[in-house]
């Protein structure tokens, strides 16, 4: 384990932390999704800042990065691009659309319609594109970074569960507390992201990327996941349990957390702290409501399961 | 193990704990029949998981009520004994609380009620089945309480690793357990044997080794019985492990062809025995209940019955001894089973007074072959006295016929069957023919009943009922009364079966054991087995038959003693190192944790609830404390050692350990 993971991890957090201020463990998490090659969804009121966390993420890496602002009328070829006919050459040529970047931002993701909201869950899946018999491989790393608004949902597509699956971690990032507001419209002028220097590469998270890949799991951390996957499927509230592919996640979202103290194993303590933004979207509960109290509940549901659950010692 | 689970177990649990309870009250055999069929029905009901009470309540009280009004009216007429109607009573409740709702409210009220039991049957037994019912329920009722405490505060239809937390539990019931022994050992206390009870015969019912008449044909299971009918410790003690001696029961004097009687009036009573003076070797015998009879017994030939004891259902209590016919001493009263002494000497001539009786001895019955007396006249020759006859027929009798317990049907005439047809038979055939024989010659004979044998147990011979003997006894003028045996000696002691006799006599030294150590152990006891502890005993000449390859027996024991004791202690160590190491299936950066986490309860730092070592040590980090540094040192060695597969060397350990020190 080279010492440089655990730096260059601070430094990113402590630079997005200049642009987004007071939000330094959503950061970390934010990042952490990032290493573990996840997607992220975002889901706040506006103005809280989930669009400036996530063209930050872009830009420190030095990505390229599209923001798409999904409405009831994006169609899938809005995001994913199209044929389109080009009459000098005489022939069909492929124009991609904004999902060939690196760092893709889909804003209010869930007012699209479903069609173009299921458009994106190849890409998201494999990361790749097929459109007309042909598959385009999407430019790597590739991350979407999703956003919602939990409150305001009329005229919305709530997200279907399949594609709620498909993101590693969820974040609400919450409001300032006085002082950071203070301080924040104190000092804040102009446009923050426009000064924004990268202070990593591509090539970089790819590092990283790797190396949270050679973070081993022991036995007893693996059992610990299956235990903590198995009381949400046996919890007396919880309608439906985490899939595997949820429990894997959580794995990933763990071993990328490892790298922050520089290890190359997981422990208990990883888990825990990834566990409630990597499954409390992916619970259906009983008493479904929906929206930001569902996501209270299942937040508080599997922090209870985790007193519960006794972790490995 | 799931909620589901944990409830059947731990009412699993419970019912084996009443049913222990109620093993100890039923062993004694003073439970009415009733009640113990309706227990052990209710106990197969619960076992099966059904609660017909469940919803009945009104009525199964007023049912239970009734029954108390039942018992007690017995009492009040007599009919019943007042303790046994409360154990019976106390039985029902038990039953009627297993079949009820199945709540920790009820589990205690079955677990209470139980209690009671036991301590019924302390009252009515005494016994090592007892003892062992009683730890039977101590574990039943432990774990069945460990898992409603689990179940307690967590409700929920949850996954728990139970194994760990019952593996305490035992631990904790053994320790207890030990704890308990130690205490009753070393806690001064009177004996046991104030208040106690014998039991019946229970569950086997007594033997009928000793009959009012010897009836001649037909075989017998009687010889392989191992069961102990008699323990006799006797004074002086013999040497060795067999005492193959006479234990004269009864006499017999009147034949008829067929069986043989014993003449005078049977249940007269006489005055207490008094014979001749007080001598010779000193028994003093215990009657099981497996005796199952009221005449006494003693080494031949017994002259001095002494003051005897009747345990019985309602306690303890002197009885009367008398004589029935002319030689046979019997207890006045029924009992379970019975104490007495007697002294026995052999070296005195027991002469007879009773002339009419002695000529009654030469009655012959009215049909007897004329083979017998030709056979007789032949083998005597000249011969005339008892002790020069009676070897004559003995010999030929062992030689000429052979020992069987396998006699199928019956015939009209046994005696000449056996002696001229078969040609085999068993004791009482032998005996038979030796004193018909030696009628025909004129000589006044009659047939003994009693035991053969003896084998040693601890400091006590035992008896089994397969040791039942029939042998005869002749009178000579000179010499008075002779015993003379024509059985083969292979014929003579008991035979049980191997594996049986094993075990009975397995039982038999744990209630030896049960009997010296718990039942008759009192304070005196304990000073003694403290003193020898202290210093060696000052008879050491007690030990002398044994061969001493130390020296003299005076300097063995405390060198003993003090090597037992270092023993127990580091017994004590390893046990204690064993199970404060945790679960052996720990991972072994286990103990560095534990000593962790020991440490910082040493240095006062307290965890909040719910937080592991890393937890704490990233908190303590964000409060910037002073031990913040050394503690996540040694976290992430533990964490790593624990899940990166970097074992912790045992030098790093105590570094680490030394670092959380020094502030």
């Amino acid at each position: 384990m080279p010492p440089k993971h655990p730096e260059l991890l601070q430094r990113l957090q402590n630079h997005i932390g200049e642009l987004v201020l007071g939000k330094s463990e959503q950061v970390k998490l934010a990042l952490t999704c990032l290493v573990a090659r996840g997607h992220l969804l975002l889901e706040d009121v506006p103005g809280v800042g989930k669009t400036t966390l996530a063209e930050g993420l872009a830009r420190s890496f030095s990505m390229s990065f599209a923001r798409v602002q999904f409405t009831a009328d994006v169609l899938p070829s809005d995001i994913l691009g199209a044929q389109v006919f080009l009459q000098a050459k005489g022939q069909f040529e492929f124009r991609p659309g904004p999902i060939f970047h690196q760092v893709v931002l889909a804003d209010e993701l869930n007012r699209a319609p479903p069609r173009t909201q299921s458009a994106l869950l190849e890409a998201m899946a494999q990361g790749q594109v097929s459109l007309d018999s042909v598959t385009h491989p999407l430019p790597q790393p590739f991350s979407v970074i999703a956003t919602q608004n939990p409150l305001d949902l009329s005229g919305t597509y709530p997200l279907p569960d399949s594609q709620l699956d498909r993101f590693l971690l969820r974040l609400s990032l919450g409001h300032l507390s006085a002082e950071v507001e203070t301080q924040l419209l104190m000092s804040r002028r102009a446009d923050p992201l426009a000064g924004f220097k990268p202070i990593a590469d591509a090539a970089d998270l790819a590092a990283l990327q790797d190396a949270a890949d050679a973070v081993q799991v022991s036995k007893d951390i693996a059992e610990y996941a299956v235990r903590i996957a198995a009381a949400t499927r046996e919890h007396a509230e919880i309608e439906r349990g985490i899939s595997t592919r949820a429990a894997l996640s959580l794995m990933a979202a763990a071993r990328a957390l490892a790298l922050w103290e520089g290890r190359d194993f997981v422990t208990p303590g990883d888990v825990k702290v990834v566990a409630v933004p990597a499954l409390s979207h992916r619970l259906l509960l009983k008493n479904s409501s929906q929206g930001v109290f569902a996501r209270d509940e299942a937040a508080h549901l599997v922090s209870e399961l985790l007193r519960k659950v006794p972790a490995p010692r | 193990m799931r909620l589901a689970d944990r409830r059947k177990w731990r009412l699993r649990l419970r019912d084996l704990a009443a049913g222990a309870a109620f093993s100890a009250v039923a062993l004694s055999g003073a439970l009415p029949l009733p009640v113990t069929v309706l227990f052990v029905i209710s106990l197969g009901v619960s076992l099966l998981g059904r609660r017909p009470f469940a919803n009945q309540r009104v009525w199964s009280v007023l049912a239970l009520l009734a029954v108390a009004v039942v018992l007690f009216g017995l009492v009040s007429r007599g009919a019943l004994d007042l303790v046994v109607a409360a154990v019976g009573f106390a039985t029902l409740v038990t039953a009627h609380r297993m079949l009820s709702e199945p709540t920790p409210a009820t589990d205690q009220q079955v677990l209470l009620a139980s209690l009671l039991l036991m301590a019924g049957a302390a009252a009515l037994s005494g016994d090592v089945l007892y003892a062992v019912c009683l730890l039977a329920f101590g574990v039943f009722a432990c774990l069945s309480l460990g898992l409603s405490v689990v179940e307690g505060p967590i409700e929920r239809d949850e996954e728990l690793p139970l194994t760990p937390v019952l593996r305490q539990v035992s631990i904790g019931v053994a320790i207890a357990l030990m704890g308990g022994i130690a205490f009753f050992v070393l806690f001064p206390r009177l004996s046991w044997n104030v208040a106690a009870r014998r039991t019946g015969a229970g569950v086997f019912g007594g033997t009928t080794g000793m009959s009012d008449r010897v009836r001649l044909g037909g075989g017998g299971d009687i010889k392989t019985s191992a069961r102990v009918v008699l323990r006799a410790k006797l004074e002086p003690a013999p040497r060795g492990d067999r005492l193959d001696r006479y234990w004269v029961g009864r006499h017999f004097d009147l034949f008829d062809g067929r069986e043989w009687r014993a003449s005078g009036e049977p249940g007269m009573p006489k005055p207490r025995i008094m014979r001749a003076e007080v001598g010779g070797i000193l028994q003093r015998i215990e009657l099981t209940p497996a005796y199952g009879s009221r005449t006494l017994v003693g080494l031949e030939q017994p002259i001095y019955f002494g003051p005897a004891t009747a345990l019985g259902n309602t306690g303890t209590s002197p009885v009367q001894l008398v004589q029935v016919g002319r030689d046979e001493v019997r207890f006045a009263e029924e009992a379970n089973a019975y104490t007495y002494v007697v002294h026995s000497r052999s070296d005195v001539p027991q002469l007879e007074q009773d002339r009419a009786a002695l000529e009654a001895l030469h009655a012959l019955p009215p049909e007897l072959d004329p083979r017998i007396s030709e056979l007789a006249a032949r083998l005597a020759d000249q011969a005339t006295e008892a002790e020069d006859v009676a070897p004559l027929f003995e010999r030929y009798l062992r030689n000429n016929l052979n020992y069987t317990l396998e006699l199928p049907g019956e015939v009209d005439d046994p005696l000449t069957d056996f002696l001229f047809v078969r040609k085999e038979g068993h004791c009482e055939h032998f005996a038979t023919a030796l004193a018909v024989m030696l009628r025909t010659r004129g000589i006044p004979a009659r047939v003994v009943g009693g035991f053969f044998g003896g084998e040693r147990l601890g400091e006590r011979f035992v008896v089994r009922a397969g040791d039942a003997h029939a042998w005869v006894e002749a009178y000579s003028p000179a010499r008075g009364w002779m015993t003379f045996d024509a059985t083969p000696e292979s014929g003579r002691g008991s035979r049980p079966p191997a594996i049986f006799s094993r075990l009975v006599d397995a039982y038999e030294r744990l209630e030896e054991l049960w009997r010296s150590r718990v039942v008759d152990y009192t304070i005196i006891d304990q000073w003694e087995f403290v003193r020898k502890l202290v210093r060696p005993p000052a008879g050491a000449s007690s030990a002398a038959d044994e061969p001493d390859p130390v020296g003299p027996a005076g300097e063995r024991t405390p060198t003993r003693a003090i090597l037992g004791a270092f023993a127990a202690g580091l017994l004590v160590l390893l046990l204690w190192r064993r199970f404060m190491k945790g679960p052996s299936g720990a991972h072994p950066a286990a103990g560095f944790l534990v000593d962790v986490e020991r440490k910082l309860q040493g240095l006062a730092i307290q965890k909040q609830p719910g937080e592991d070592l890393e937890a704490l040590t990233k908190r303590l980090q964000s409060e910037q404390h002073l031990l913040a540094e050394p503690l996540s040192r040694a976290t992430r060695r533990y964490l790593e050692a624990r899940f990166g597969d970097r074992p912790l060397l045992k030098e790093e350990r105590r570094a680490l350990l030394e670092g959380l020190e020094r502030r």
